[in-house]
């Protein structure tokens, strides 16, 4: 058996593991809260620009634009979103394996696969298993500003429409509810997927008999549905550091919820040891000294 | 109660960090692509795009005329409902009259200092922008100076 010195040095271990716990668990609650605030206040615009794409795309007048139709490129840019810190559950992990499927599809079918990374261990994992990294986007902290989402929209139009990728993915973990958050891979280029996605996930049915046809448009529909491609790409992309963010957020607070409460449930078990074993110190002493006394 | 909004249509502005406003409105005045258009009651069904500029809502039910400074976005017209989706906008609702006099003082430097700098920087966006705050005081009639 422990002595109670030992037993009190793993007491105070288990408390100190419970406050740093406490407080993480504390920290990623508040910005949890903050980012949800944000992806609700979000969820009409995006409804909004959803339904406006979606009216342009269904139009009998079809809408040519570089940014719908495929291209020839056979090089695919991926954005991996993950998280700078651990002890997040399994949210970093199920982007590791998104990863893989992807290496191994691209070498499957020939492409060449170029990859965008954000946060420190999925920087870690590629560099790990020997992939080069095209971009690290370290100039922000878990969410780019509209500058800086406009930057990285720009980038990638204006390599889709050059030729020089062929299709543009994110894979993060998608923010359904507080209740469900799943690693997936959004396809971006071309941007007909990316609508149809909007579209099925857009919490508001097409709620007009209008149709395309039926508005005045101004300017031209190609130039109209390019900016409107713009915006959504810009949005998107936000969304999807966002969605991370909050998902890496509130799977922490899970996990260390639990680290708490089983440092506490230790403590607890500890603090029986340590008082059983003082009693027994206590009790065989009194026997010693009973027995001196008598002997 | 039927005539109390009479004249009137509904406007939302949308942006992807929440709804800025939700009225009645009997005009609104957008900044198109191609120049100023004034929307009421009973406009056909448009899309347009929008460059920047104020947009005005006047003759608002129930409350003052609001004014916000838009850079690009759209406006879809249909069915008497006008929603503006734009994600860079400035606006003074909300802000406390510190606020409001510290951003316009900045705007004036800015435009006080304009023909040097789009010399020295070339940063005409951001005079542009400075302008056009200058201006959207004036409207509010919140500019120290003109009120």
């Amino acid at each position: 058996m422990s002595s109670t010195r030992q037993i009190l040095n793993r007491k105070r271990a288990a408390e100190n593991i419970s406050k740093v716990t406490h407080t993480m668990e504390t920290i990623s609650a508040v910005k949890y809260r903050q980012h949800y605030g944000a992806w609700q206040q979000g969820r009409d615009f995006y409804d909004a620009l959803a339904r406006l794409a979606y009216l342009m795309l269904i139009a009998e007048h079809t809408i040519n634009h570089p940014l719908l139709t495929e291209n020839k490129s056979d090089t695919r840019a991926l954005i991996v979103i993950a998280s700078d810190r651990g002890l997040c559950g399994s949210h970093n992990t199920g982007i590791f394996r998104l990863i893989d499927t992807h290496i191994n599809l691209a070498r499957r079918f020939g492409r060449k696969l170029k990859v965008y990374a954000k946060g420190n261990r999925v920087i870690n994992y590629l560099n790990g298993r020997g992939v080069p990294i095209a971009e690290k986007y370290t100039d922000f902290d878990e969410i780019p500003s509209p500058e800086q989402a406009r930057r990285i929209g720009a980038d990638f139009s204006q390599q889709y429409i050059d030729g020089q990728i062929g299709a543009l993915s994110v894979a993060y973990t998608r923010f359904f509810s507080p209740a469900s958050q799943h690693p997936q891979t959004l396809s971006v280029f071309p941007v007909a997927e990316l609508i149809d996605d909007l579209t099925t996930r857009a919490t508001v049915i097409w709620p007009w008999e209008l149709e395309f046809e039926d508005f005045i448009v101004s300017p031209s529909p190609e130039k109209l549905f390019g900016e409107i491609v713009k915006m959504i790409v810009n949005t998107v992309l936000s969304e999807c550091f966002l969605e991370a963010a909050l998902s890496e957020h509130l799977e922490r607070v899970v996990a260390m919820r639990s680290a708490t409460d089983n440092a506490n449930e230790m403590i607890e078990d500890l603090s029986m040891d340590y008082n059983r074993a003082r009693q027994g110190k206590i009790t065989s002493d009194l026997l010693d000294i009973i027995g001196g006394t008598f002997g | 109660m039927v005539g109390l909004s009479a004249g009137k249509f509904r406007c939302i502005i949308q942006t992807p960090t929440g709804s800025l406003l939700d009225c009645r409105t009997g005009l609104v005045v957008l900044p198109a692509h191609d120049g100023m258009r004034g929307i009421l009651r009973n406009h056909a069904p448009m899309l347009l795009s929008l460059s920047m500029g104020i947009v005005e809502v006047k003759d608002v039910a129930g409350r003052q005329n609001a004014f916000f400074l838009v850079n690009g976005g759209f406006a879809r017209i249909s069915e008497n409902n006008l929603a503006i989706l734009t994600d860079d906008i400035t606006t003074f609702e909300g802000m406390d009259k510190k606020q409001i006099e510290d951003t316009v003082a900045k705007a004036k430097s800015l435009v006080v200092a304009g023909a040097y700098m789009t010399t020295q920087t070339g940063e005409e966006a951001n005079i542009e922008r400075a302008h056009l705050i200058a201006k959207m005081a004036r409207l509010a009639s919140l500019d120290p100076e003109h009120s």
